[in-house]
């Protein structure tokens, strides 16, 4: 422990078991991500509430990709585009059920609802829509990796 | 409508590929870095190596490490201190003569709306997290804090929180129908609910985005003091500041997200059409219980941190240990618990049932005790101690000072007959600014300049420090003095006008002290100009401070853990510099160092 | 952790320590007495059952995380004298460091 007078972490438990080239080479007080956190946060909030649809579309794609982004960046997961495509069922899964609040879940009811500007149902399909957004980019994504690519591992 | 939403979509577009550009070259930037702290084993730290923190703005926005993090958080702090600080003298400005005469009542409500919302979330809560985060971990002898990420996360949530509620204010102008709030900071129902306009909502939004916020840094910091203190650190002898934090972020803990679930309801009220807050449904009475059994633990939230930089630094000028340092721990776990039990002190005249009125009034009371009882432990440190008044030390003892009035006339509110008489004046306006601005804004200032040398590497001007501590004093007690008197008078607050009646109250008099505090406001507002141009100056060209023992602590044998690391940094700065030229490597991670001590010269 | 078989959680000076949230309890205390005793309001099954509980839960919890804390406390207390350490809030567990050099207090904690 002579290095206690430092500032400096010593490497982090997971630092050490997942050894990723990424997270030895750089530097270990930096990220990008938490700022994209926030603002996906912030944009998904203010999207989803104020019934802003691209916003809400946005906002919750960015926030799934960045939460997907630094978890893996701080080790917690390996595979971040399997996570972005499992927050993504939850969106479209928490979507319909906002939708299943106000119409039964058919075409007829739900498109009408939509064509009459329901609040509610239109941010449950804008939900909805993030969430496949989210499960498609990064069903690609990973499609595109060919598995030894590790900045961004499938 | 259409037209809007697509071009909502385009920018929404735009914002994503600028997005996923910055990330994409932030990871570019990290995967090519070339391995500049090979020597630096242990840790890439504070700019180890120029090459392990990106240079200029680009830091700033990527940083992770809890001292960056504290750095951002002070000066967001000051910028809502100034926000919400032009926003209190205009409306002292308006206060000046009884009609209306420089703004309308809109425009008077929303100022005082977003000075107390301003004030207490924007500029309260994160000056504390500047210095928790900055010194926390140095106190304990951590290496960051706990969770490093999720604490930049809590503080990038801050500043679109603060957009969000300013929002009002800056698209009035475009004529979108979305103006300030008008709400208070109280947000009382039905008022709140049945205000059409889009601003309020954002205003909600932006609220809830710093109270996930200050969640996340509270879970941060327990986490941070129960399980990263450095081995020698231990309950027996952590520091008083630390006791402080811990006990703040638990209130944090159970407040906050209380005040979360009740904005989103208010949302939903205004929005969807429930009634939680309805008179037909959950009544309004339901807002003021679940806003108080946040709001009063709020106010012990805002108190308690800085409570701990007075018994931290004001002991290292009166030359003694800080008396009764036990005392001041347990009062301060004390005020912890029995702050969730007396909420509704703030409701004595909404008509509750007696009985449940004098219970509050009872632990009302009590909590005073532990208040009352550090106040008795500073005085007792000072006495007969070799004081020193240094900048911090007029701070702590103004802090004292300021205690004894916002905390005596805290206790006769407490008291059901006397509130009923007070409730809703000025007096309680004083009352609370007697404590908010006099403590913990000076609580703020001390421990901005107690450790100015340390975040700096400089020492600031020490006249210019003194002019502003005895303005600020000054100017506080004649505001807020005021105040007290004004209540006394029945001067009813949140009020652009006071054309009263002559039978109602004597307006000659109400006028002459409306007047008197406006000067007031106005000679605090002079003193921190003062103090903005000292910081600010100071920082670029102030004297750097050879010594790492700048306050001579090391006489007393004061020499804080704080200090000591920070004296750690200077020797391996200059011993570093050797070892670099000696064996080309260095084994000490010497750069960082350098930068932490000579952070100026370096930008 | 466990540091004395003895059957008092805490000595003297710990109970001294810890008397300062006694007299919050005392207060609240007092107040249970006195509104069981005076009783303007006549009782009520609801609004009586709130009027105590608030101040019986709220001591309750004073009581219990004043106990907790106070043995934690006092356990580290415990800990540092059986390293021949002594309490300060400065210097950390090391005695010798208020006048000593920080360097050296962190070689010794190695
Ligand atoms: C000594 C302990 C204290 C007691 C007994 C006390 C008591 C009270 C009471 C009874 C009121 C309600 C007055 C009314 O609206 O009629 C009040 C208001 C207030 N107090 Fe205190 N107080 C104490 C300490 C504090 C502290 C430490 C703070 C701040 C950090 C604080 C901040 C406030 C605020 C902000 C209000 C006004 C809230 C509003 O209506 O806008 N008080 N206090
Ligand atoms: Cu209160």
């Amino acid at each position: 422990m002579d290095e206690t007078t430092s500032d400096d972490p010593p490497p982090r438990p997971w630092d050490e078991e997942e050894p990723r080239e990424i997270e030895e080479d750089g530097p270990t007080r930096v990220s990008a991500w938490p700022l994209v956190v926030a603002l996906g946060l912030t944009v998904s909030e203010v999207g989803v509430f104020m019934g802003v649809y691209p916003l809400a579309v946005g906002g919750l794609v960015l926030f799934v990709a960045s939460v997907a982004g630094i978890t893996h960046e701080a080790g917690y997961t390996r595979r971040p585009w399997r996570l972005a495509g499992a927050l993504g069922v939850v969106l479209v899964a928490a979507g319909v059920w906002m939708v299943s609040t106000q119409v039964p879940l058919a075409v007829d009811p739900v498109v009408t609802a939509v064509e009459r500007a329901d609040g509610i149902v239109l941010r449950g399909v804008s939900v909805v829509g993030a969430g496949v957004v989210s499960v498609v980019g990064a069903a690609i994504v990973s499609a595109m990796g060919d598995g030894t690519n590790d900045t961004f591992p499938a | 409508m259409a037209v809007e939403q697509l071009a909502l979509t385009v920018l929404m577009g735009i914002l994503l590929v600028a997005v996923a550009g910055l990330v994409s070259r932030m990871v570019d930037w990290r995967s090519y870095t070339p391995l500049g702290g090979a020597s630096a084993i242990g840790g890439s730290g504070y700019g180890g190596g120029h090459a392990e923190k990106p240079a200029g703005i680009v830091r700033w926005f990527t940083t992770v490490d809890h001292k960056d993090i504290g750095i951002l958080y002070g000066i967001y702090a000051l910028v809502a201190f100034f926000w919400g600080g032009a926003a209190v003298l205009l409306m002292r400005a308006e206060l000046a003569a009884p009609g209306f005469d420089i703004m309308e009542a809109a425009f008077y409500n929303s100022l005082l709306t977003s000075h107390g919302i301003t004030m207490l979330f924007l500029f309260g809560t994160p000056i504390i997290a500047a210095f928790s985060n900055y010194f926390i971990p140095l106190l304990i002898g951590a290496d960051d804090m706990a969770f490093p990420r999720i604490n930049a996360i809590a503080f990038w949530l801050l500043p679109p929180g603060a957009i969000l509620i300013w929002a009002g204010f800056f698209t009035a102008p475009l004529g979108l129908g979305i103006d300030p709030a008008q709400t208070s900071w109280t947000m009382y129902t039905p008022l709140s609910a049945e205000q059409a306009n889009a601003g309020v909502d954002l205003m909600l939004l932006g609220l809830h985005l710093t109270g996930v916020s200050a969640t996340m840094g509270a879970i941060n910091f327990i986490a941070t003091i129960f399980t990263e203190r450095g081995d020698d650190v231990n309950w027996a002898n952590l520091d008083i500041f630390s006791w402080t934090i811990l006990t703040q972020s638990a209130l944090i803990l159970f407040a906050f997200p209380l005040l979360g679930s009740a904005l989103i309801m208010l949302l939903l009220d205004r929005n969807f059409a429930t009634t939680f807050f309805a008179v037909e449904g959950g009544s309004p009475i339901l807002w003021q219980h679940l806003f108080w059994f946040f709001g009063h633990p709020e106010v012990y939230i805002l108190v308690l941190p800085p409570m701990g930089l007075v018994s931290w630094i004001l002991p290292k000028f009166s030359g003694r240990k800080l008396f009764g340092f036990k005392f001041v721990v347990y009062s301060t776990l004390a005020i912890g618990v029995l702050s969730f039990g007396v909420w509704a002190h703030h409701m004595f005249s909404t008509g509750m049932d007696p009985r449940i009125r004098a219970s509050f009034m009872a632990v009302s009371l009590a909590i005073a005790i532990p208040s009352a009882v550090k106040t008795f432990n500073w005085i007792t440190t000072m006495w007969n101690g070799r004081l020193r008044l240094t900048a911090p030390m007029l701070f702590c003892i103004g802090f004292i000072s300021n205690f004894v009035i916002g905390g005596i006339t805290g206790v006769f509110l407490a008291a059901i007959p006397v509130d009923l008489v007070l409730h809703d004046t000025y007096y309680v306006v004083g009352h609370f600014h007697y404590i908010v601005m006099g403590m913990i804004a000076f609580a703020g200032m001390g421990a901005l300049y107690y450790w100015f040398p340390i975040v700096t590497g400089r020492m600031y001007q020490r006249t210019l420090a003194k002019w502003h501590f005895w303005l600020s004093m000054i100017g506080t007690n004649i505001t807020f003095f005021a105040f007290l008197v004004l209540g006394y008078l029945g001067m009813p607050r949140r009020y652009a006008t006071y054309q009263f009646d002559g039978a109602i109250a004597p307006l000659a008099q109400v006028t002459t002290l409306h007047q008197i505090s406006t000067v007031g406001a106005f000679i605090i507002g002079i003193g921190q100009v003062v103090w903005a141009w000292n910081m600010v100056q100071s920082w670029y060209e102030g004297p750097e401070v050879e010594d790492a023992d700048p306050w001579n602590l090391k006489d007393d044998g004061m020499f804080g853990r704080e200090f000591q690391w920070f004296e750690a940094q200077k020797l391996a700065a200059d011993g570093g510099e050797e070892e670099v030229a000696t064996d080309g490597g260095g084994v000490r991670p010497d750069g960082g160092y350098r930068r932490a001590v000579r952070r100026v010269d370096d930008e | 952790m466990v540091s004395e078989p003895d059957a008092k959680t805490f000595d003297r000076e710990t109970l001294l320590d810890l008397v300062v949230n006694a007299i919050p309890l005392g207060i609240i205390l007092f107040f249970i007495l006195v509104f069981a005793l005076v009783n303007p309001f006549g009782s009520d099954p609801v609004n009586t059952a709130i009027q105590f509980s608030i101040m019986i839960v709220t001591g309750l919890a004073l009581l219990v995380l004043t106990y907790v804390s106070g043995k934690a406390v006092s356990e580290a207390e415990d800990e540092l004298e059986e390293q021949g350490l002594e309490l300060s809030e400065e210097a950390g567990a090391d005695g010798t460091a208020e006048t000593t050099a920080p360097a050296e207090t962190e070689d010794d904690t190695a």
